[in-house]
């Protein structure tokens, strides 16, 4: 009792100096190799009021994404194509470094990612989303709740995120009388005639992004950082690919330690098989989990 | 002259013959601002960003850290307000600025970097780092090395273009970002050849692209940015009393 009480005040006082003397050994404090991934649970389907959703846990990193459709009149400027609103909430009891008010420049660092991998690069086809050129399209509106931040946000937001996405099931559409667009199911029966053919079922992916998180500090790559190593390193590079092995993404925060061609190198390859890793667990998920209500 | 067809327009300095790995010119200014503790204006044709550092001066209580200086860094856009695009770059821009400060040398003060955003024209977050390290050298806050920072993008048909503008930047298929540390080396002459280490401070890449493309392009920013120190010596020498 008394030897974890000097445990931890040694770990707070000196946490470098702690680190090393994990490091010194070849694991870092919660008993992985440098190199080892924290395992992954994806529950596809855990919400039911929405049109798809997913919570992801990567060790303690716990993510909601939720994806809600609602029909619009397509922007001007693209007139055959959906929209996906994406927003990134932190919620007040997933770290202690909360603060009420303005969000963190991390919520903001974690938004602009996730669009830029979600919609940057297609991945969502929003063309896809079109119900009828110029009048109605699908407006995906995916909410990311951060419920615990333990390290490696961005990477189990992107893999909630693409679960969600590949959860939803996009209802049927029953064009009314006036020449507007319903989702079917709403309302009364309504006859069969009214249906919209050709409309999309699901929200298509056409490359799932995933992405992997390593810390680098002083010689050592640190694959999956928790939030502790995370602030001891302060230097991390977070690599995005989509399952073809293309590289979307490649973003080194920090400027403690240089990263050269090689750590670079270490970073993609180390990503890859995640992301093959990442891919079949998703797969499996989907395929058990419940589907999404219909409308 | 076709004026519709993606690629860099009419007026740009790749229409009128500018290599692939040729920076742009550039132009610097310092001691732009009278209050400020140092400035710097960095103008890369036609990219410009206006930097303040205010600093090291003393932290708010909530902020201060008890064993180094906290950097805040404050980036505002060319118009409109500041979103998650701004936000994500003051973060990036902090951390590489944290790499090249010793943080332990000034405890419980805090360095404010103010970047605004003049003219964008493609390159504007390498114009921005670079005009960041021009003012801190102005206010003279001790740094570890300096650091330059250059842009390429990778074009449609595969090539790698250094220092592009906007033109260029929205029909690539991938834009990349990296900042080097750099120094003096005077064994080699007496002006010191600049000297670019091979490892990269930042990095920031997003688009379609694969390692080998990556590879490639944090060569061409090293090379970029070996003549951004050249110039920012330059510059400096010129502009400090001898």
């Amino acid at each position: 009792m008394a030897e974890d009480v000097e445990a931890d005040a040694f770990k707070k006082l000196y946490p470098e100096q702690f680190f090393d003397r994990f490091l010194s050994e070849g694991i870092r404090p919660d008993g992985r190799p440098l190199g080892r991934t924290r395992a992954v649970t994806i529950g596809a389907g855990a919400v039911t009021s929405t049109d798809g959703s997913a919570l992801v846990k990567i060790g303690r990193t716990t993510v909601l994404a939720g994806v809600k459709l609602e029909i619009i009149r397509p922007d001007e400027a693209a007139p055959g194509a959906g929209q996906l609103a994406l927003s990134v909430e932190l919620a007040p009891f997933s770290s202690a470094d909360y603060r009420p008010g303005r969000p963190t420049p991390d919520v903001s660092s974690v938004t602009e990612k996730l669009s830029s991998a979600l919609l940057g690069g297609d991945a969502v086809q929003l063309a896809a989303l079109c119900i009828a050129e110029g009048k109605a399209a699908w407006r995906a509106v995916l909410d990311v709740y951060v419920l615990d931040a333990d390290g490696c946000v961005l990477d189990t937001a992107l893999l909630a995120c693409v679960a969600a996405l590949r959860n939803t099931r996009v209802p049927a559409v029953r064009s009314t009388r006036e020449g507007h667009y319903v989702p079917a199911g709403h309302g009364k029966g309504g006859d069969p005639a009214s249906l919209v053919a050709g409309c999309p079922t699901a929200v298509t992916l056409d490359r799932a992004p995933l992405s992997l998180t390593c810390s680098l500090y002083g010689s050592h790559v640190l694959v999956d950082p928790t939030a502790d190593e995370e602030r001891l390193a302060e230097c991390s590079v977070t690599v995005v690919l989509d399952q073809h092995g293309g590289l979307q993404g490649v973003y080194k925060a920090g400027g403690r330690v240089l990263a050269d061609a090689a750590t670079l190198v270490k970073c993609t390859e180390a990503a890859r098989l995640r992301h093959r890793e990442l891919s079949g667990l998703l797969e499996q998920s989907l395929a058990q989990g419940p589907p999404a209500n219909a409308g | 002259m076709e004026v519709d067809r993606a690629g860099p327009g009419p007026g740009s300095s790749r229409a009128k013959g500018r290599l692939p790995s040729q920076l742009r010119t550039i132009v610097s200014e310092r001691c732009v601002l009278d209050r400020a503790d140092g400035s710097a204006k960095w103008t890369q044709e036609g990219s410009c960003v206006l930097a303040a550092v205010y600093g090291p001066r003393q932290a708010k209580v909530q902020r201060e850290d008890g064993e180094r200086a906290v950097v805040e860094v404050v980036y505002k856009p060319r118009a409109g307000l500041q979103g998650h695009t701004e936000r994500s770059r003051e973060l990036d821009i902090r951390g590489v600025l944290e790499g090249i400060i010793p943080l332990g040398m000034h405890p419980r003060t805090s360095i404010m970097v103010v970047l605004q955003v003049i003219q964008d024209d493609g390159s504007v977050l390498s114009c921005a780092l670079n005009a960041a390290v021009a003012a801190l050298v102005d206010a003279g806050v001790p740094l570890n090395s300096m650091c330059a920072s250059a842009s390429c993008v990778l074009t449609q048909e595969g090539q790698l273009l250094l220092d592009p503008d906007s033109c260029e930047e929205k029909a690539a298929t991938a834009q990349f970002c990296f900042t080097f540390p750099h120094h003096f080396d005077l064994t080699k002459s007496a002006e010191g050849e600049a000297v670019v280490s091979q490892a990269a401070l930042g990095c920031r890449s997003h688009g379609n692209f694969k390692t080998g493309h990556l590879l490639e392009a944090l060569q061409l920013c090293a090379l970029g940015c070996q003549r951004v120190a050249a110039f920012a010596r330059l510059s400096l020498s010129k502009s400090l009393p001898a």
